[in-house]
């Protein structure tokens, strides 16, 4: 006789038992219900640190992407990016970069358009949440793209070009979203009018994404025919759509057809950097492709393997997150984060702001040996502070070459607005003209145009500019105020800017050339010259200094002599110590007790360190005398300006 | 609910096209002088197969109407800009031929309508050629990037590429091209230089574009400014060394000078390259034919290049000494049938008068030599001094030509293949972007108002950043496509070969 305890269970008896199991498990749905949101967080946590990164990190580099770009409203400035496929990509992203005029703004677009990347990749691929970190890798990707740029931005063909990959990777995880909700039979069509019609939009991004579009037609149709026919189509629509658009555009190199819409750096082994992240944006679908599932698939996923999930998270978490910490490494390392680029950023925009104060309080904190163009903007701003004569050898010196991979030439990165700023119209209105003609007409270049054209006097040439920067969206109010002094040019006379500049503009015309060479040119120019003009002297004797030229010296410092009151230190040690090396009397010269000490000092030093080499001095005098013009005239040697 | 949105937006647009007018308001009060108006087409003459004549009102308001008026009809367009439709355009310039548009301008202000006095439009009887071609390129000093060479349907606003640099062009090896130039108006025979880059020069004839290099070890260069013979397969060109060196002060920025120039012809039917003009003391440049093919026009300068020669002290001198370079206009007889040249003769000694000529060009009928003439030098797109001359070529006497000159820039010249209209390159709108303009020349052999190329919008020439260089009008438009140039661009030159005097 079996007991109560064997009895078979009935079919109602178990049922009852199982749901008793199954509400007795809240935290395993509630950890399932958590892992619905793992990609969510993953992507709010990216966002926030990009944003953070490049708003705050990036800022002075995004103001000047902004100043190094153009977006104007017509059909003028729309019709060249109509010349090629993939370049509306450009124009799209022209339009967006602009508003880098605000970091904080532009940055938010940029970000937003990276989450709404995420959500298309994730409608476009359908990955479970627990591969959730895998949508990230084309964002971190295009992260790094914009982050490794770095001095390339002076030398970038594109206007928008922070904005052009990402838009490329959203219109192709779009076609695939399309793909993804076609009715299947019509998948083979869909892929063929989205290469007739994405290959003008998007250029290499229709190509990449139709490529995509087959390699999902293998992993998941059922039938042979889909399986095969979509990746045969796919294959015959990229070979020869290109080939069709070559000879409707008029363009497009031949064997760049492929390529259509991404950058062409000029130094493809030197630039390998700059193409990894590119390399890594192609290939982030493709983890994404082979985790790609049906949604009845992930249903069932998400019902019946919930222990197995759970089980198996550590191990897909740490597989992501090795994968994740890849990437992040990637994009850290093309983080460019070179202190000299900052400054020189910094700088030209202070510059720009004429906030001359601020330049000569942050060159006190230089604590690696500066770039030309660093010196060049403290000499500036000590200039127009009028402090040059006192100062300008009290900060560290050197030429630091740019970490880039080219020789930067000082005439693309700041040297127009030296230029400009010495009065030099003519050379400054060229290096503009030239990188328009090479890159293409960008605010900065139109904004030093129209001033140079204003205070030559070339008063319809300065309109020209000065309109199209009226049709801009965030600096037409300067172009207006600069539109005043045309108008009334007797106003122009009364600007601040204009009467640290026009002084300057009292040489005769010549045929010259400066071998594209900023600081030699300036230099040899003030070398020698010479007018009455005390703006004029004072660019004069500086210079002097710096070439160390003690003939050019004399003259120049006996006539500053009579017709100032107080000589400036530097001045009054180049005299003292030109005195001592000519062997003349240095008690008739006009030089402050101070100074006199100072130089006793100096020579006493000297003599006491008998033997030693420069290097072995440098040191020492460094730390006694590296304020002052007599360091900089026997230790600061053979340093080059580009 | 949705039907609204739908609709909406339907209203709006209907709504702003109603708040533009284009009737003629009945009442309104007059304003005794004509309106501003851009481009400045004032007082102009016309012909009648051009494209509408675009223009924005300046006049500050809230509407605008423009009525043409003229033999037999009426025209009204509405807008701050006048933006005609080309069909009713059209149909005015027929029935208007050879007789007056007045163009009347009505402003909408807070005080009511105002109009402006009138203004006056000739129809010109005689057609303008219906293409005009040209190298679009940045007033650049020595960088260049995308060049293209472009053809105008100059009776509507379409513009087409004859041939585009970047086609061939990578980030490392650049493609400049250069001097088109047509025979006898007509594209079958035709040709441009590309330089660098799969450089040659690019001769098309009978429709067959071929590759060419011009370069020899016994010329300065391969050929660089071009004159198609009217009638026979054989192209004058200068050969050239120029450098350039820019200005510190002056606004003329550029100046380009010729280190040494001589004269040549191509033969192209025998690959040779026939001497011309080589005295090394000698810059001859700006070969142009007579139209009926006899006579070569040219143009040189005397710099006594002793001493001089190659060095770097040599170099600087010339260059410094650039004003002192004049060009007078000469020409050389030519036998066609010999295919030889005569004893070269000074035609006008402009260095005696302090001056420089260049661009010689000979009307249709022969009968005046249309030039350029400046203070000095031989490139005067950058020269302000420049202006265009008319020279009598029965009398020999020359004079300014009236209505068409201005305080900046006119240079680079041509005649229509009927002779009564000229087109021409000037600065004058803001002194560094080129434009083409057209000057009627009438019967009386007067030269009329001219008015810069029309666009399909006004601000167009406000909103391009490029040149239009070398102007040169077509009778027919150039059929090769882009690519076929390129494909032929690929292909390896035929030599060209020296024929030693």
């Amino acid at each position: 006789m079996k007991s109560e305890k064997n009895k078979p269970k009935t079919y109602s008896e178990l049922q009852k038992e199982l749901q008793k199991k199954k509400e007795k498990r809240p935290s395993k749905k509630y950890s399932l219900a958590l892992l619905r949101y793992l990609p969510l967080v993953w992507a709010v946590l990216f966002a926030s640190i990009a944003y953070v990164g490049l708003a705050v990190d990036q800022r002075e580099f995004l103001l000047r992407t902004q100043e190094l770009s153009l977006f104007l409203p017509g059909r003028a400035f729309l019709h060249p990016f109509l010349a090629e496929p993939g370049l509306l990509l450009d124009y799209a992203g022209a339009w967006f970069t602009q508003f880098f005029y605000y970091p904080w703004l532009g940055a938010g677009m940029l970000v937003t358009l990276w989450l709404l990347l995420i959500a298309a990749l994730q409608c476009a691929f359908r990955i479970h949440a627990k591969w959730g970190l895998c949508l990230l890798l084309a964002p971190v990707a295009l992260m790094a793209i914009d982050t490794s740029v770095g001095y390339w931005i002076f030398h970038m063909k594109f206007q928008g070009y922070l904005f052009n990959a990402t838009l490329g990777m959203l219109l192709a995880a779009l076609s695939l979203c399309i793909y993804r909700y076609f009715p299947v039979r019509w998948r083979a069509c869909w892929i063929a009018v989205w290469m007739i019609v994405g290959y003008p939009l998007a250029g290499f991004y229709a190509l990449l994404s139709t490529g995509y579009m087959s390699l999902m037609a293998i992993k998941e149709e059922r039938l042979w025919i889909q399986r095969i026919g979509q990746p045969i189509v796919a294959l015959l629509f990229m070979a020869l759509v290109p080939v069709f658009y070559y000879y409707i555009y008029t363009q497009t190199n031949y064997v760049f057809i492929y390529f259509a819409g991404l950058p062409t750096f000029m130094f493809p082994t030197r630039e390998f950097s700059l193409w990894l992240p590119y390399g890594v944006m192609c290939f982030s679908m493709l983890p994404l492709a082979l985790l790609s599932q049906s949604r009845a698939s992930l249903k069932k996923e998400d019902d019946v393997s919930n222990k197995k999930v759970i089980r198996n998270l550590p191990i897909y978490l740490f597989i992501q997150v090795v994968l994740l910490g890849s990437l992040s490494y990637l994009a850290i390392t093309n983080w460019f984060n070179d202190v000299n680029f900052r400054n020189e950023l910094k700088m030209n925009r202070l510059a720009w702001d004429k906030n001359w104060d601020q330049i000569i309080e942050d060159a006190h904190t230089w604590d690696k040996e500066p770039t030309r163009l660093m010196v060049l903007f403290k000499n500036l701003a000590l200039f127009k502070e009028g402090r040059a004569g006192d100062e300008m050898f009290r900060f560290l010196d050197g030429g630091a070459k740019e970490n880039s991979f080219i020789d930067e030439r000082m005439t693309q990165l700041g040297g127009k607005y030296m230029y400009l700023n010495y009065a030099k119209f003519n050379f400054c209105y060229r290096w503009c003209l030239e990188d328009a003609v090479e890159y293409g007409n960008k605010v900065e270049y139109l904004k030093y145009m129209s001033l140079c054209a204003l205070y030559s006097g070339e008063l319809k040439l300065a309109t020209k500019y000065l309109h199209t920067l009226e049709k801009t969206r965030f600096h037409a109010d300067w172009a207006r105020e600069q539109l005043r002094f045309v108008r009334n040019p007797q106003l122009l006379k009364e600007d601040p800017d204009f009467q640290t500049i026009y002084p300057l503009y009292v040489y005769p015309d010549r045929l010259d050339g400066d071998q594209n060479l900023v600081e030699i040119y300036l230099l040899k120019f003030f070398n020698s010259t010479w007018t009455t003009v005390p703006l004029y002297q004072e660019m004069s004797l500086t210079c002097t200094l710096v070439m160390k030229d003690i003939p050019s010296f004399w003259p120049r410092f006996f006539e500053y002599c009579k017709s100032h009151s107080r000589v400036p230190v530097h001045y009054q040690e180049a005299a003292i110590l030109y005195a001592y090396l000519e062997k003349h009397n240095p008690s008739i010269l006009p030089i402050d007790e101070d100074v006199k000490n100072r130089f006793n000092e100096f020579q006493r030093t000297l003599s006491q360190n008998p033997g030693k080499t420069e290097e072995q001095l440098q040191p020492l005098f460094h730390s006694l005398f590296g304020d002052t013009f007599w360091y900089f005239y026997f230790f600061v040697r053979n340093v080059k300006s580009n | 609910m949705k039907k609204i949105f739908f609709f909406l937006p339907v209203l709006c647009a209907l709504f702003l096209l109603a708040s533009c007018s284009s009737e003629v308001p009945n009442n309104f009060t007059e304003v005794q002088r004509t309106p501003q108006i851009y481009p400045d087409y004032l007082g102009i003459t016309i012909p009648p197969n051009i494209a509408p004549l675009t223009f924005r009102v300046l006049e500050d308001g809230e509407d605008y109407v423009t009525r043409y008026t003229y033999k037999g009809g009426e025209l009204v367009v509405g807008g701050k800009d006048c933006i005609p439709s080309i069909d009713d355009w059209r149909a005015m310039l027929q029935a208007a031929k050879g007789s007056a548009l007045q163009i009347d301008v009505f402003v909408k202000t807070v005080k009511g309508w105002v109009k402006y006095k009138s203004f006056e439009q000739m129809v010109a009887p005689e057609p303008i050629d219906e293409y005009l071609s040209y190298r679009l390129i940045a007033p650049s000093y020595v960088s260049y990037e995308h060049l293209t060479i472009n053809q105008r349907n100059l009776t509507n606003f379409d513009e087409t590429e004859i041939y585009n640099n970047m086609l061939l062009s990578t980030e490392e090896n650049g493609q400049c091209i250069n001097c088109h130039s047509y025979q006898n108006y007509s594209t079958k025979n035709m040709q441009f230089h590309a330089r660098q880059t799969l450089g040659g020069t690019m001769i098309v004839v009978d429709g067959k574009p071929v590759k060419y290099d011009l370069k020899t070890d016994s010329t300065i260069s391969g050929g660089v400014y071009p004159a198609w013979h009217p009638t026979q397969k054989l192209i004058a060109y200068s050969v050239n060394s120029t450098g350039q060196a820019f200005h510190t002060r002056s606004p003329e920025k550029i100046e380009v000078q010729d280190r040494a120039s001589d004269l040549i012809v191509f033969d192209i039917e025998r690959d040779m390259i026939i001497p011309v003009s080589t005295d090394p003391n000698q810059y001859e440049i700006f070969p142009s034919w007579s139209p009926d093919g006899n006579t070569l026009y040219f143009c040189s300068a005397y710099y006594d290049m002793s001493d001089t020669v190659g060095t770097h002290q040599g170099d600087r001198l010339q260059m410094d000494a650039y004003q002192k370079f004049k060009y007078d206009l000469w020409r050389i007889p030519y036998n066609p049938s010999t295919k030889t040249f005569g004893k070269k003769e000074k035609v006008i000694d402009a260095a005696a008068i302090g001056k420089s000529i260049t661009l010689p060009r000979v009307s249709p009928d022969g009968k005046y030599l249309l030039f350029t003439m400046g203070d000095y030098g031989c490139f005067h797109i950058w020269h302000k001094s420049s202006d265009l001359y008319l020279l009598d070529l029965a009398t020999g006497k020359f004079r300014k030509l009236e209505n068409v000159n201005s305080p900046d820039v006119e240079s680079y010249h041509t005649w229509s293949s009927n002779g009564r209209w000229i087109v021409f390159s000037s600065r004058r709108e803001d002194g560094s972007y080129t434009r083409s303009y057209f000057a009627y020349f009438d019967k009386q052999h007067k030269a009329h108002r001219p008015f810069v190329l029309p666009q399909a919008y006004p601000e167009h020439n406000h909103d391009r950043y490029t040149s239009y260089n070398i102007p040169e009008f077509m009778k027919e438009p150039v059929t090769i496509s882009p690519q076929q140039f390129a494909s032929a661009l690929k292909a390896e030159p035929i030599k060209a070969k020296y024929q030693s005097r």
